[in-house]
């Protein structure tokens, strides 16, 4: 408890990552308490006047249909937060599975994966991820899924380097020759090194995740109508950007601050815990 | 010189330099106009089904007969026309003045070559085909006269003389190009004449300087004051009006409502809207299966939805609420239609409460452990459909859009994995409700057809049977409009906003006509406003 | 010269595992190549047979894999479904556009990640260093599109000082911003680690002892090994660039490569994919041999470690 909180103390002194926590809690608060703080219904197209400015009842302003943007935005922190969240999950797992066997296993296979590691990361994740939309179907699930596939090569790489280092240690070596089992070695030894690459390779690719989410829901694949995530309704504000700029900027904003929150921390926590840390 | 002279030398070296400076405008009076679309492939009328293709062909090609929007029919290629009183055959009697661009003449050879080769399936008419009707052959009577022979009686032949997709095309570039080749530089006898198509990007048209059978609505039937014509294609509507805006186009098509408004209360350029006669943009019901099979359900969802506020709030007061399986532009239409579903929130929920279904806990309703929930993927108009979702939560209903890909909605479609979809056609005459709600259309895999809501009537079927076949007009206009109120009280399609087309132009230029149909526009009356 | 070859004869095996996942994967996503392209016209059947048989979609399965492997090592990419245009030419038609963009972001982000690398890593933990690495951070967390319809809102409309629709020089500012703004975040970042690492080496400790003014010391010798982390960094990032840039090209309505790929997926185009895959990988693998070789010449400890 002691360590947890000296860690956290030493985390928050710097500025940067202090702004980043505060703003993610209040964006998680938001998202979480919507339905409690947004003083309308998203969905509800009576909710104002069509297509009218930031006032005071409506303060981020009425979309085509008539809907509240400051409910939708609320609202839409669940979707683009949470799935952001799912798709780094589901890539830490995806990704550090065939890492650490193809890191173990050596040889042809590696050399096979390997390759088609690099030509994966040479293609837009973008792209990746539209492949798997078209195989899977549009809507928000699958997304994730996209996501976190393209997500998974550059986790796999990572976790592969960190592999091969742990494989040469010589307590590894040791314990090979004292009769431990590979699976054993792995767990017992492998995974406490690679955890902290981990954490700060999910922090720092959370950001992206949660972009790549907008981007794919902004490109009309991902939340369905009238689900409020920020992507979506960028891409619902793109046509009325003449008549109606605060479409687009408050969900636009919502996202830069979420990602930007996340990306300052992700900083902080690789310089705190990454001893292979380029920052200083 | 003297000094009495000046002056009228003065005045007539005036008017010469403006002649000079007339002639040197229209000389080199250059019109791009932005297409929605970029994915053009033929530019053959025998062929074309797409309305973008079609603005290019309009321009290159001359009809038999020229219809205007409002229907009134004027001579073109044909001086004259008389149909047979068992409406089994056409005579008409052709212009002998009229020469194709590549320099070979029009005749009645000519205008079989082009009816014989639609029907033939190697050409591969999407379109033509059809507007051709039961067609049989044809008999040339002299080089300037032909008989068009059908196989059942065609009260329609005359009407359909005037579809752009009847052009007469040069049977000699066509035999010289073959089919694919004629696709792609094809040759007519229109007011322009083809130069360059660079695919995606943009088509050349250029004056053709022979023209002078301009049918008979148009004053001066010489060439035209437009020596240029470019067709540029710009898929993004913001980025047309932003081109038009900057003065690198002339016309704009499909322009944004908003933009609509804006344009034309600037002093420097002038909107049209047109109405596209055929079928409104609507929704289909699917009565094979799930909640819908019920007419109180399919009724109720009619009722909930509130279109004039709908076609205001979406179309800004462009476009208009529709009632009715056709436009109120098409010929036919039935005005009866009007006063079906008037928008009624409180007999849409009672309908509902009728039919067993009860309101869930979140405000859905529920029968026997199922919501009602309906599935709609869809392809068109993805604010159309957030309105629509919006109304019918109101009710109670929920309706599951799905913004999907063509392929997906392909799928969908064949397998018959769906509740509802959404259809609109550009058509000229009321035989377009074949297309959507005859039995024989109705898909199964393998069949792509568009009778969406697997809706099989067979006194309907016969009923636009007879109207194809009718004898007068009058008994046509009488069976379409029996089957307008048929589908009406089926209560299996929902008819939500008219379809338009947009377009802002430059107030410098003035002569834009639309063509039948309310959606291309012919420029070849185009010259500058003064 | 041995080592840039052995390079080259690498991308073989590579080309050969990406045709054949995607091949593999054209035939798993749904949709028929044959209805997409005659996109909901009534069309009767025979007509649809007539194409299927034109393309030769009636062949089995393991023929027309070996033709399309066969093929593809020729160079004939054959001709899109959608447009039945030669694949190699369309390809070459909207490449343009795509290395316009990428050319134009490539500039954006070296001059912009440059100079704020520079200055935040040569005074680091100063207010400059905060700013810059801020506003660099800023840029790899701003969403693209978010980015890019900002300043078309900014600098197009409301100011009117760019053109939004044009495709010339003038047309191409305000995406290259978009689209190097995010790289110039990461390649800032890199620069400035590098430049203060650099700084440390002992040798440059010498050279200032030596008098060398601090400008020569930063240009002369810290900038030439600092820069070879970044340069991997820009390569990999502008090689991606160089497949198109799916979202920006949306955003400002541009042509590109991004935008055909994306297209050709949903229309199951699959030469047009094969082509464009072809190209991608092609370029990504060529940029990354670019970027090693130019590590011989920069760092000739690396040229002696590869002869050996």
């Amino acid at each position: 408890m002691k360590r947890a909180w000296a860690f956290l103390r030493r985390f928050a002194s710097h500025p940067g990552a202090l702004a980043g926590l505060i703003i993610l809690l209040i964006l998680l608060g938001a998202a979480i308490f919507a339905p409690s703080l947004a003083p309308f219904d998203p969905a509800d197209n009576d909710a104002g006047p069509q297509l009218s400015a930031p006032d005071a009842t409506y303060w981020f302003g009425v979309d085509l249909h008539g809907r509240d943007i400051f409910s939708r935005v609320l609202w839409g922190g669940r979707y683009s937060l949470a799935v952001g969240v799912a798709t780094i999950c589901l890539a830490l797992v995806f990704g550090s599975g065939v890492g650490i066997f193809l890191g173990f296993i050596g040889g042809k296979i590696d050399a096979i994966g390997s390759r088609a590691i690099d030509v994966l990361l040479g293609f837009p994740a973008v792209v990746l991820a539209i492949l798997v939309v078209v195989v899977l179907g549009v809507g928000l699930i699958n997304v994730a899924i996209a996501v976190a596939l393209a997500q998974v090569p550059r986790f796999a790489r990572v976790v592969r380097s960190d592999v091969l280092v742990v494989k040469q240690l010589p307590f590894i070596e040791a314990a090979h020759s004292l009769g431990a089992g590979s699976a054993r070695i792995m767990l017992r030894h492998l995974l406490p090194n690679i955890v902290p690459t981990l954490v700060v390779l999910g922090t720092l690719n959370l950001g992206e995740a949660i972009l790549q989410t907008a981007t794919l829901s902004f490109l009309g694949l991902g939340a369905q109508p009238p689900t409020s995530e920020w992507g979506a309704m960028l891409n619902d504000g793109r046509d009325y950007m003449r008549y109606a700029p605060w479409m687009m900027l408050f969900p636009g904003l919502a996202l830069f601050l979420a990602s930007m929150s996340v990306n300052l921390i992700g900083d902080r926590l690789s310089q705190l815990l990454d001893p292979r840390s380029l920052r200083r | 010189m003297t000094p009495r002279a000046l002056p009228l030398v003065v005045a007539i070296a005036t008017t010469c330099i403006a002649c000079a400076e007339a002639r040197a405008q229209s000389a080199d009076l250059t019109v791009v106009w932005a297409d929605d679309s970029n994915s053009d492939v033929t530019f053959d009328p025998r062929v074309t089904q797409s309305r973008h293709e079609e603005q290019v062909i309009i321009q290159l090609f001359d009809q038999l007969i020229y219809g205007d929007p409002t229907g009134k029919l004027y001579p073109s290629l044909a001086t004259a026309w008389q149909a047979a009183p068992d409406n089994r055959s056409v005579t008409l009697k052709l212009r002998d003045d009229v020469t194709f661009h590549d320099g070979s003449k029009f005749d009645a050879d000519a205008v079989k070559f082009t009816f014989d080769t639609i029907v033939d399936p190697a050409t591969g008419s999407q379109g033509a085909v059809d507007i051709l009707g039961p067609y049989l052959s044809s008999d040339i009577i002299g080089p300037y006269e032909i008989r068009i022979n059908y196989k059942r009686p065609f009260p329609n032949a005359i009407d359909s003389f005037t579809d752009d997709r009847l052009s007469i095309v040069s049977p000699a570039a066509v035999k010289k190009l073959g089919n694919t080749g004629f696709a792609q530089a094809p040759v007519g006898s229109g007011p322009f004449r083809f130069v360059s198509w660079d695919k995606g990007d943009k088509v050349t048209l250029e004056r053709n300087p022979d023209y002078k059978w301009a049918p008979g609505v148009f004053q001066d039937k010489g060439p035209s004051k437009v020596a240029r014509y470019i067709q540029r294609y710009i898929p993004n509507a913001a980025t047309r009006v932003a081109a038009l805006e900057a003065g690198e186009i002339q016309f704009s098509e499909l322009t944004p409502p908003l933009d609509m408004r804006r344009l034309g209360q600037s002093k420097n350029f002038k909107t049209m809207v047109g109405v596209a006669p055929g079928v409104p943009l609507s929704l289909m019901l699917n009565v094979s299966h799930g909640p819908l099979q019920d007419i109180k359900v399919r009724q109720a969802f009619i009722y909930a939805i509130d279109r004039p506020r709908l076609a205001q709030n979406l179309f800004f007061g462009l476009a208009k609420a529709s009632w009715g399986p056709l436009a109120p532009t098409t010929p036919g239409y039935w005005k009866g239609v009007e006063d079906y579903y008037k928008f009624n929130r409180a007999t849409a929920m009672q309908l509902l409460d009728e039919a067993g279904w009860k309101p869930g806990p979140d405000g859905i309703r529920e029968k026997d452990g199922k919501t009602l929930q309906l599935y709609y993927p869809t392809l068109l108009e993805p604010d159309t459909s957030v309105a629509v979702q919006a109304d019918l939560k109101r009710v109670g209903i929920d309706l599951k859009v799905e913004d999907v890909t063509k392929a997906r909605q392909d799928e969908a479609i064949l397998s018959n994995g769906y509740d509802v979809g959404a259809i609109r056609w550009v058509y000229n005459d009321a035989a377009v409700l074949q297309i959507p709600f005859t039995t024989a259309n109705i898909p199964a895999p393998g069949k792509f057809k568009f009778n969406w809501m697997r809706w099989s009537d067979p006194k309907l079927d016969d009923v636009i049977a007879a109207a194809g076949a009718a004898a007068s007009q009058t008994d046509r206009d009488k069976l379409y409009a029996d089957a307008q109120k048929m589908i009406m009280d089926a209560a299996v399609f929902v008819p939500v906003h008219d379809q338009i087309q947009t377009i802002a132009y430059t107030a410098k230029l003035t002569g834009i006509a639309f063509a039948r149909g309310n959606w291309q526009a012919r420029l070849y009356d185009v010259r500058p406003a003064d | 010269m041995r080592y840039a070859l052995r390079r080259i004869v690498g991308i073989v095996p590579v080309l050969f595992c990406t045709w054949t996942i995607v091949f593999a994967v054209m035939q798993i996503i749904p949709g028929d190549p044959v209805n997409l392209m005659l996109a909901g016209v009534p069309a009767s059947e025979t007509v649809r047979a007539n194409e299927r048989h034109r393309l030769g979609l009636d062949r089995p399965l393991g023929e027309r894999y070996v033709t399309f492997l066969w093929r593809a090592a020729q160079g004939d990419f054959g001709d899109s479904y959608r447009s039945r245009q030669p694949v190699t030419r369309l390809i070459a038609e909207q490449a343009g556009a795509t290395l316009q963009l990428a050319a134009g972001g490539l500039v954006v982000a070296v001059v912009l990640g440059l100079g704020l690398g520079l200055i935040a890593g040569l005074k680091p933990n100063s207010w400059r260093d905060t700013l810059c690495m801020t506003i660099a951070l800023a840029g790899v967390s701003m969403p693209s599109f978010w980015i890019g319809m900002l300043l078309i809102y900014v600098f197009g409309m409301t100011l009117a000082w760019v053109p939004i629709a044009s495709s010339g020089v003038m047309g191409l500012i305000l995406p290259s911003i978009t689209v190097g703004l995010f790289i110039a975040g990461g390649f800032a970042r890199l620069v400035r680690a590098s430049i203060i690492d650099a700084m440390a080496q002992d040798y440059v400790r010498t050279a200032s002892a030596k008098g060398l003014t601090r400008s020569r010391v930063v240009l002369k010798h810290a900038l030439r090994n600092a820069i070879i982390p970044p340069i991997t960094l820009l390569g990999i990032q502008i090689a991606v660039l160089i497949g198109g840039a799916v979202v920006t090209e949306n955003v400002f309505a541009r042509p590109g490569l991004g935008t055909m790929l994306v297209d050709a997926v949903l229309n199951k185009d699959l030469p047009l994919v094969q082509g464009l895959v072809v190209y991608t990988t092609a370029a990504y693998v060529i940029i990354n041999l670019i970027v090693d070789l130019l590590y011989g010449v920069i760092d000739p400890r690396v040229r002696a470690e590869r002869l050996a």
